[in-house]
């Protein structure tokens, strides 16, 4: 394969720590005898110290309440078909990824859940005064985007949180782009649902995800099936987690998130941070710099995510990724990005943006590369 | 030997009104074949890229691009005439009989 410089990182992060590799190789290779719900005596669960890793991660006062699923999509349907029934009502906003929208459109259309989607403004942020005119009397749940996947505009969570506490309403917090990309901490910030996926700034694997679900916060399940535990009991056991995990869990991926989050917090989310920005500094300077570069994404590092949508004039969007991936060998990923009505706002109906997204991995000569290979395509029409 | 398509291979697109495919050539395209695509309607050729890249566009009807070297060619049929711009581009290309039920089906 030739060698790609990879900048689409909000979509799977690329390459993965070795030690994710190895994680995911051993356990492979090895007797399945550790996480696999079995009767050897010197086990060591490595489902159980995955837990462990990602709520001390994400200062969660439970590691039992951290719950995997195949991917951040399913827990988020998990928990929006689990909490709304007919006549209740959920806030969301426009900068949702559809593995909201679509379990939000379609609870409302089989049950008659309603609906308020609150704008956010063409950067991305929500404006905080809408957000709290929203509730109504039987608003039941809010589900915001922590980073939006295509401006990469940071939401203030703490303002959000304090806001959906004051009406007794549950807080779903999708973190897909944000886990491992900036702290979360459920101890400063109190969330009901925290959803993340395991192969984004965590490290892992594609296929695996999980959530948090804050105690008081209980959903009957979305799946019933074999937990390897109360195999008498004709129905899902109550216990969490096993409540939500049903069936045989992907424990190499599983143990491959571990190793993840051990690299995120070996490393520090701080020096991630610090090394993104400052990549991400020298990069937006030169975009700005390109008059033919359209930028919709945040000025402000500390209120994003660190995810760049762009445009070049004159050039079609697709065009640009097809010539950067086929032409330069950078890849960057273009069009709606699964978030539809962020595009609305953007004014980037029906083709979409450019968008690049960086990694700890990622060097500043890449970036070097990435920002001539944009002036080169740029001057050209 | 002529320059043939061996394999259409349909691709998912973000859009849901556009068809999508790639055209795979028997072998990689050069300049003399690239350049004879610009009949077709508006063409574009940069030769100063890495890899050069060229695109044709006909407004309402079809869009195609690719890279020099390569046997790839993507093809977007747009919705408005799409039949046309299918039955034009098989009558171009001689593309072979045998290829068509993968072409009409879509």
């Amino acid at each position: 394969m030739e060698n790609y410089i990879y900048f689409n990182n909000a979509a799977t992060s690329w390459p993965k720590p070795p030690e994710v590799i190895e994680a995911m190789k051993r356990n492979l290779t090895e007797c399945p005898v550790f996480g696999d719900r079995q009767n050897i005596a010197s086990a060591k669960d490595v489902v159980k110290i995955a837990r462990e890793e990602i709520a001390s991660l994400f200062e969660a006062p439970d590691s039992n309440r951290i719950v995997f699923g195949s991917n951040a999509s399913e827990l988020l349907n998990a928990i929006i078909h689990g909490t709304l029934k007919s006549g209740d009502h959920a806030i969301s906003t426009y900068a949702e990824h559809n593995s909201v929208i679509r379990p939000l459109n379609t609870a409302s259309k089989r049950n008659g859940v309603e609906l308020t989607y609150v704008r956010v403004d063409e950067r991305g942020y929500l404006d905080i005064d809408d957000f709290s005119k929203a509730f109504k009397d039987n608003t039941r749940l809010v589900v915001i985007n922590h980073g939006s996947n295509v401006t990469g505009a940071l939401q203030d969570i703490k303002k959000i949180s304090d806001i959906a506490f004051r009406h007794k309403v549950p807080l779903l917090l999708d973190a897909s782009q944000t886990a491992g990309n900036i702290k979360i901490s459920l101890k400063e910030t109190p969330v009901a649902y925290l959803v993340f996926t395991g192969h984004k700034a965590l490290f892992g694997p594609r296929g695996i995800g999980g959530a948090y679900i804050a105690e008081g916060f209980d959903f009957p399940p979305f799946k019933q099936g074999g937990t390897g535990i109360l195999s008498e009991d004709p129905f899902q056991p109550e216990r969490i987690p096993v409540r939500y995990e049903t069936g045989t869990r992907n424990v190499p991926g599983i143990v491959g998130l571990t190793e993840g989050v051990r690299f995120v917090k070996k490393i520090g989310i701080s020096k991630i941070i610090e090394k993104k920005h400052a990549l991400l500094s020298i990069l937006i300077d030169a975009m700005k710099d390109n008059k033919k570069i359209i930028l919709y994404s945040p000025d402000d590092l500390d209120k994003s995510v660190g995810t760049i949508s762009f445009a070049i004039k004159n050039w079609l969007i697709d065009d640009i990724g097809y010539v950067l991936t086929n032409s330069f060998n950078i890849i960057i990923r273009t069009g709606l990005h699964c978030a539809p009505m962020i595009h609305e706002i953007l004014g980037t109906l029906p083709i979409g943006t450019a968008r690049i997204s960086l990694s700890y991995f990622n060097s500043e000569e890449e970036v070097e590369r990435l920002i001539k290979a944009l002036n080169q395509i740029s001057v050209l029409k | 030997m002529k320059i043939s398509v061996v394999k259409i291979e349909v691709l998912d697109d973000c859009f849901k009104d556009t068809t999508l495919f790639d055209f795979i050539f028997s072998k990689a395209l050069q300049d003399d074949f690239i350049n004879s695509l610009s009949s077709l309607g508006e063409f574009e050729y940069y030769t100063e890229f890495p890899k050069p890249f060229y695109k044709v566009f006909r407004n309402g009807s079809f869009m195609l691009k690719g890279i020099k070297n390569s046997p790839n060619m993507r093809v977007s049929l747009f919705p408005e005439n799409k039949v046309e711009s299918l039955n034009e581009l098989i009558a171009f290309f001689h593309i072979d009989n045998s290829l068509m039920p993968i072409l009409k089906k879509e």
